[in-house]
């Protein structure tokens, strides 16, 4: 993995969500169904905006922390902000906002371990950096790859005070 | 009311929950936040889960509690128990002692010595 970017911005957006709890490889199975179940519900809604629109996973805990069973993993995708939406099924609405160190990475899907590692270990804990008491999250700038050693571009996001 | 609304319920609780850490989270709180009459949000809570909101809300803010003070080592635990609304560090060690069965000294030092040595497995 090569060494980042990384930025210091502040981040505002809203997005549309569904929550996975249990595991990590739990969630790593269901994704696909909710990454298409938000879809349907963007599309349905008129949500998508060619170009713009941008998936994420949000991180609520810690494995380090909580218990497996109890790992609360959300997949989003941002939305305009001015839309009113109709909450339905367990498709919720969020407003993320605040300072984040921004990561941005050209991985493949072996080296995300790695690189939440690097965010962490060598630029959060080493920086000058205070964290921020709010939720990573991952961000698709293109889309993540169907192959295993294919990459693609993600921003990995660590709230900061 | 079917699964999928109380997820949704659960869902926004626990955005409002992540957003108000430094207050004393209440029924009215939780129930205001979901456009919900108090007695309706109970009812719909406690039809669907194995705790009550008191121990829900409590779990919610030592976890994240628990996670801030592992990653920032900065700050005290008298500035953490402010930070997730109790009035002093010794209300707060005893919450976090009954939860995580350590005081927050204690598991702090635990986190540091377990994030040198391998990333959990899960």
């Amino acid at each position: 993995m090569e060494k980042p970017n990384i930025t210091i911005e502040n981040f505002n957006t809203r997005v549309i969500y569904v929550r996975f709890k249990g595991s990590y490889a739990a969630f790593r199975k269901n994704s696909r169904k909710m990454f298409n179940q938000l879809f349907s519900f963007a599309t349905a809604n008129n949500l998508i905006i060619e170009g713009e629109t941008k998936v994420l996973t949000i991180y609520h805990d810690n494995p380090f922390i909580t218990h497996a069973e109890n790992l609360r993993t959300s997949l989003a995708m941002t939305i305009p902000s001015d839309v009113v939406i109709n909450e339905i099924e367990d498709i919720n609405v969020l407003q993320i906002s605040g300072k984040y160190g921004i990561g941005h990475f050209e991985i493949s899907p072996p080296e995300y371990e790695s690189a939440w590692q690097y965010m962490y270990q060598e630029w959060l804990f080493k920086g000058e950096e205070k964290p921020r008491d709010s939720f990573p999250f991952e961000l698709y700038v293109t889309e993540p790859p169907k192959r295993w050693k294919e990459k693609s571009f993600t921003d990995i996001y660590i709230p900061i005070e | 009311m079917n699964i999928d609304d109380y997820k949704r319920l659960i869902n926004k609780t626990e955005d409002y929950i992540e957003t108000n850490l430094d207050k004393r989270i209440t029924l009215t709180d939780v129930a205001n936040n979901a456009n919900f009459s108090e007695y309706h949000f109970h009812r719909i809570f406690s039809k669907f889960s194995n705790e009550t909101l008191k121990q829900f809300i409590t779990r919610i803010k030592m976890e994240r509690s628990a996670i801030y003070l592992a990653i920032n080592s900065d700050i005290s635990i008298t500035e953490i128990a402010f930070q997730y609304g109790y009035s002093c560090s010794s209300s707060y060690n005893k919450v976090f002692k009954k939860h995580y069965g350590v005081s927050p000294t204690e598991f702090r030092k635990e986190q540091e010595w377990k994030r040198n040595i391998k990333q959990p497995d899960v």
